[in-house]
C-alpha cells in the first residue's frame, strides 16, 4: 500500500522531459508573450510613432533606472522583505552626486562613489533595523524614506541641481553602441552582476534560504540576521547605482522623485517577474522583462492619447495583480497561503 | 444496540462500548469498553501506542472511530462512527490539552469570552457584565488572577486553569458530561503540578466529571478515583484508584512484571576506546545534571517523555539553545558552542523534530535543500560550482534512494518521507562524527523509514556517532546499541543489549522511583 502511494507521488512529480506540458510553457513564459502581444497590439495602431526605433530606443533609455531600482528591491524580497525605501535612496544618491560636483567641485568617479556609498550607507540603516531592531520592514523602511524626503527637500530647497555636473555623465543618455543606449547596457551589466550574486554564490542561495524558512535557516547554521541584513546594504548601493544613471538619464539631480509612487512600477515589476520564468521566485530575468513590459504598455498607451491619470490607475492595478498572482503561485509551491502581512 | 440495565443509566456519566479504530492493518483500538462514574476524577493510563490518543481524540470527534462502536453521555447513545466535534461539544464533551490555546497578550476577561462569546448591546461588548462575569467565574474555582489581568503575566498552572474555566463557563454540572484534561501538568514546572491538581480536585468536588490522562503516576494514584489502563489498543481493567501502587499500575501498563533495573549510569564504559562525547553535569532549561558519554559507532538512544527535557538536550548539543552549567567533551576536546554553525564545524549535525517547521525548505529545490550545509565544499573563488554540484546532489539522491523526478523538482513534491531522507542526506553528506537525532521517523511510511535506518547504518560503520531521541519505543529498541532514561531533567537509568525493550523502556519513564524497592 505504501509503495502505491510512493509510485502515485512519483509520477504526479513535475516531468523535466517528455511531453510538453504547456500549461508550464505559458506559466515560465506569459509575461514575455504578453510582452510581445503589447508590441504587436500597439504597432498596429499606430505604425508611425509606436514601431519605431526612436521609440524604441526612448524606452531603452527611459526604463533602465527603473530596471535598477526593481534589481534592488528583489534582493530584500528574496530574503521575504521589502525595502520601500529604494526610492528614497535614488533620489538621495542623486542629490549627493550631484551636490559633490556642483557645490564641491569633486571630479565625477569621486561624486559617483560619493552617490553610491550614501546608498549602501541608508542600506546599512534599514539593515539594522530590521535585522537586529526587529522592526517590520515595510514601515521601518518607509519611515527611512519619509526622513530622507524631508532631508533632501530640506538641503535642495526644492530645486533641482543642474549645473556643474560632469557632461560625461549628462550626456550618457544620448551615447549609444551599435545602435544600443549606453544606459541600457550599463543596466544589463549591473543585472548580470547581480543575477550572479543571487544564483552563484552561497551567500543568495542563503538568502534564498532564509527567505523560504527562517527556522530551517537557523538550525542549517546560516547566519539569518546577517544574510537580511547584507540584502538591504546591496539594495542600498544598487538605489545609490540607480540615482546617479538618473542624473544621466534626465540631465539632472531632482529633489521630486523621492515619493512612494515612483518605486510603483519597480514592486509591479518584480511581483510581476516572480510570475515568470521560474514561477514563485524573484529573478533578475523576470524582473526585467516586467519593467519592460510595464514601460512599453504605458508608453504604447500615451501614444493612443490616453490621458495621464491612466497611468497611475495602471500602475497600481499592476502591482496589486502581480502580487496576488505570485501570492497564488506561492501556495501552490508550499500548500500554503498566508494572511499577508 | 442492546438495552442497557437501569443501573448504568444513573450510574455512569460517560460510557464507551466496543469502540475500535483501525488503520490499515493497525489496530489502534480493540473492542474497547469502560465507564466513568458521574462526579469522579478518572485516571486513562497506557504507553505511547496504547490507544490513548486514538480513544480522545474518537471522544472528541476529530478522528471519528469505526463501525459498531458506540458511546452514551448522561443516557444518549451516539454511534462511535457519527461523531463530529460539534456533536461531542453538545453532548457536554469539553478538552483541555496540555498547551492550553491561551492568548497571552490578552486579558483574562477577554481570553473567557473567546471560549463563549463576548456580551454584547448593538454590538459594542459589554465590558462591565464579561467582568463581572469573569470574576464570578474566577472566585468559583478559586484562580487567583483578577478580570484584566493580562494571561500571560499569569503561571503557566493559572493559564491551564483559565482554559479549563473557559470550557466549563457556558454549563452547569447537569450540562458537562467530562472534561477531559489531557496531559495537563506535562509541560508544566514541578512547584506548579500542585497548584494545578487542587484545582483540578475543586473542579471535581463542584460536580464536574473529569477524565485526567497523565503519564505521572504518583500524580494520578493520589489524584483520581477510578482509572482506566490501555495496553496495545485493548481494554485492561478499569478499578478503583484505592490501593493500587506505582509498581502494580506499571505493571499494568506494560504487561507483565520486571524486576527493577535502575542501572547506574557508571556501569561498565563504553565500548569502543575513548568515547566521542562525554557530557558533564549539563544543566539548562529542564535538565539539571545531565551526564553521560556517547562511544565511538554508537547509537545512544534517549528514552523520555514530552516535557522531559529530551528536544532541549539535543538543542544544547548542537549550540542552538544556551545552557547555564556543565561541560562537553567532544573527541577528548572541551567544546562550547555559542551557535549551531560553530557546532556544525565541529562535525555535529542534528535532524530536528518538526520536519514541515524547521526541516525543508519549502519552495525550494530537492537540490537546494540538498546541499544548503555543505555549499563552501562546492564553492571556489565565491562562485558555486554547479556542475559539481548537481553530481553530488544525484549521487545523494541515488545513494539515499529519494524518490524523486529528479534534483530540479521542488521539494513540496515529495512525500513525507522522501523530504525526511532529503534532510536526513543534507546532514549525513557532511560526514559528522555525531549525529543527534529528534524523532526522525515520525510520519514517515514504513519504507522511507527502513530506507532511513539502512542510511544511518552505513554511516555508523565509518565511525559516526549518533544520539537519537524518540517517543516510538520500539523504534529505540530497533536501533540502539544503550539507552539512558531521561525523566523531569534527569538521567535516571541506563538501559543495554537486550534489556533494551519498549516495555522496559514505558516502565522506566513512567516510574518516578518514590516507591522503588
Amino acid at each position: 500500500m505504501t509503495m502505491v502511494k510512493e509510485a502515485k507521488h512519483f509520477a504526479n512529480a513535475p516531468k523535466g522531459s517528455g511531453s510538453v506540458n504547456w500549461t508550464e510553457f505559458f506559466e515560465r513564459s506569459g509575461l514575455i508573450l504578453l510582452l510581445l502581444l503589447v508590441i504587436v497590439v500597439f504597432a498596429i495602431l499606430r505604425p508611425n510613432t509606436f514601431a519605431t526605433y526612436a521609440n524604441f530606443r526612448s524606452i531603452a533609455t527611459v526604463q533602465p533606472v527603473m530596471a535598477v531600482t526593481a534589481i534592488a528591491l528583489i534582493v530584500p524580497l528574496i530574503g521575504g522583505r521589502f525595502d520601500v525605501s529604494v526610492g528614497a535612496t535614488l533620489g538621495l544618491s542623486a542629490i549627493v552626486t550631484a551636490s559633490a560636483m556642483s557645490h564641491f567641485q569633486l571630479p565625477l568617479a569621486a561624486a559617483i562613489g560619493l552617490g553610491v556609498l550614501a546608498g549602501a550607507l541608508i542600506g546599512t540603516i534599514n539593515g539594522t533595523i530590521v535585522a537586529y531592531l526587529g522592526v517590520n520592514s515595510i514601515i521601518g523602511t518607509l519611515g527611512i524614506a519619509t526622513i530622507l524626503g524631508g532631508v533632501v527637500t530640506g538641503y535642495t530647497n526644492g530645486i533641482p541641481i543642474s549645473s556643474g555636473l560632469s557632461p560625461i555623465l549628462t550626456d550618457i543618455s544620448i551615447q549609444s553602441v551599435l545602435g544600443i543606449p549606453v544606459l541600457f547596457l550599463l543596466m544589463a551589466v549591473i543585472a548580470v552582476a547581480v543575477w550572479f550574486v543571487l544564483t552563484q554564490t552561497p551567500y543568495g542561495r542563503n538568502l534564498a534560504a532564509v527567505g523560504a524558512n527562517a527556522d530551517s535557516a537557523r538550525l542549517a547554521g546560516i547566519r539569518s540576521k546577517s544574510v537580511v541584513m547584507r540584502s538591504f546594504v546591496i539594495a542600498g548601493a544598487l538605489a545609490g547605482i540607480a540615482g546617479v544613471l538618473q542624473i544621466g538619464a534626465q540631465g539632472n539631480a531632482g529633489p521630486q522623485l523621492v515619493g512612494i509612487t515612483f518605486i510603483l512600477p519597480a514592486l509591479a515589476a518584480a511581483f510581476l517577474g516572480a510570475t515568470t520564468w521560474q514561477p514563485g521566485r524573484f529573478t533578475v530575468q523576470g524582473t526585467i522583462i516586467g519593467i519592460f513590459f510595464l514601460g512599453t504598455t504605458i508608453s504604447g498607451l500615451s501614444l493612443v492619447g490616453i490621458q495621464p491619470w491612466i497611468t497611475d490607475v495602471f500602475n497600481g492595478a499592476a502591482v496589486v495583480l502581480a502580487i496576488a498572482l505570485s501570492a497564488q503561485l506561492r501556495r501552490r509551491r508550499t500548500g500554503s497561503l498566508d494572511i499577508g502581512s | 444496540m442492546q438495552k442497557m440495565t437501569e443501573r448504568a443509566e444513573v450510574t455512569s456519566a460517560l460510557r464507551i462500548r466496543n469502540l475500535s479504530k483501525s488503520f490499515g492493518q493497525t489496530q489502534a483500538l480493540d473492542k474497547v469498553s469502560f465507564e466513568i462514574r458521574p462526579g469522579t476524577i478518572h485516571g486513562l493510563l497506557g504507553g505511547n501506542g496504547s490507544g490513548k490518543s486514538t480513544l480522545i481524540k474518537a471522544l472528541a470527534g476529530v478522528q471519528p472511530a469505526d463501525h459498531g462502536g458506540s458511546f452514551e453521555f448522561l443516557g444518549t447513545t451516539v454511534s462511535a462512527d457519527h461523531m463530529t466535534p460539534e456533536l461531542s461539544r453538545a453532548l457536554g464533551l469539553r478538552f483541555v490539552h496540555q498547551n492550553p490555546a491561551v492568548f497571552p497578550s490578552m486579558t483574562v476577561a477577554e481570553n473567557v469570552a473567546i471560549g463563549a462569546s463576548f456580551p454584547t448591546t448593538a454590538g459594542k461588548i459589554r465590558w462591565k457584565a464579561l467582568r463581572r462575569h469573569t470574576q464570578e467565574l474566577l472566585d468559583r474555582f478559586e484562580i487567583h488572577a483578577r478580570a484584566g489581568d493580562m494571561v500571560g503575566d499569569l503561571r503557566q498552572a493559572e493559564q491551564t486553569m483559565i482554559a479549563i474555566a473557559r470550557a466549563l463557563q457556558d454549563a452547569d454540572e447537569n450540562a458537562v458530561s467530562a472534561l477531559v484534561l489531557d496531559e495537563p501538568t506535562a509541560s508544566l514546572p514541578d512547584h506548579e503540578v500542585e497548584i494545578l491538581l487542587d484545582a483540578v480536585r475543586r473542579f471535581a468536588a463542584a460536580g464536574h466529571t473529569i477524565v485526567y490522562v497523565s503519564h505521572r503516576l504518583d500524580e494520578v494514584i493520589q489524584l483520581t478515583d477510578d482509572v482506566t489502563v490501555l495496553r496495545d489498543g485493548r481494554h485492561v481493567v478499569t478499578r478503583p484508584s484505592e490501593g493500587l501502587s506505582e509498581s502494580g499500575l506499571i505493571e499494568l501498563i506494560v504487561g507483565h512484571s520486571l524486576e527493577k533495573s535502575y542501572a547506574s549510569a557508571q556501569a561498565a564504559p563504553a565500548p569502543l576506546g575513548a568515547p566521542r562525547l562525554e557530557v558533564r553535569n549539563l544543566s539548562g532549561g529542564p535538565l539539571r545534571d545531565v551526564s553521560f558519554d556517547v562511544g565511538r559507532g554508537e547509537v545512544l538512544g534517549i528514552a523520555g517523555l514530552l516535557g522531559s527535557g529530551r528536544t532541549e538536550l539535543l538543542r544544547m548539543l548542537f549550540g542552538d539553545l544556551d545552557r547555564e552549567g556543565g561541560t562537553m567533551t567532544l573527541d577528548g576536546n572541551a567544546v562550547e558552542f555559542a551557535e549551531v554553525r560553530e557546532a556544525m564545524g565541529t562535525g555535529v549535525a542534528l535532524v530536528p523534530e518538526d520536519r514541515n517547521r524547521e526541516g525543508v525548505f519549502q519552495g525550494l529545490s530537492v537540490r537546494q535543500n540538498l546541499s544548503i550545509a555543505d555549499l563552501g565544499r562546492f564553492t571556489r573563488a565565491g562562485r558555486i560550482n554547479g556542475t559539481r554540484e548537481r553530481q553530488e546532489v544525484r549521487q545523494s539522491i541515488n545513494d539515499y534512494r529519494i524518490k524523486t523526478a529528479d534534483d530540479a523538482a521542488l521539494i513540496s513534491s515529495l512525500s513525507g518521507g522522501n523530504q525526511q531522507k532529503v534532510v536526513m542526506a543534507r546532514w549525513l553528506r557532511r560526514k559528522p562524527r555525531l549525529l543527534l537525532l529528534d524523532e526522525p521517523t515520525q510520519g514517515v511510511d514504513v519504507g522511507a523509514r527502513e530506507d532511513l535506518y539502512a542510511a544511518i547504518r552505513a554511516s555508523l560503520s565509518d565511525g559516526m556517532s549518533v544520539i537519537a531521541v524518540s517517543s516510538d519505543f520500539d523504534e529505540l529498541a530497533q536501533i540502539c546499541d544503550r539507552v539512558v532514561v531521561l525523566r523531569d531533567g534527569c538521567i535516571t537509568a541506563e538501559l543495554r543489549g537486550k534489556d533494551i525493550t519498549r516495555q522496559q523502556m514505558t516502565h522506566l519513564v513512567l516510574a518516578s522511583g518514590k516507591d522503588a524497592a
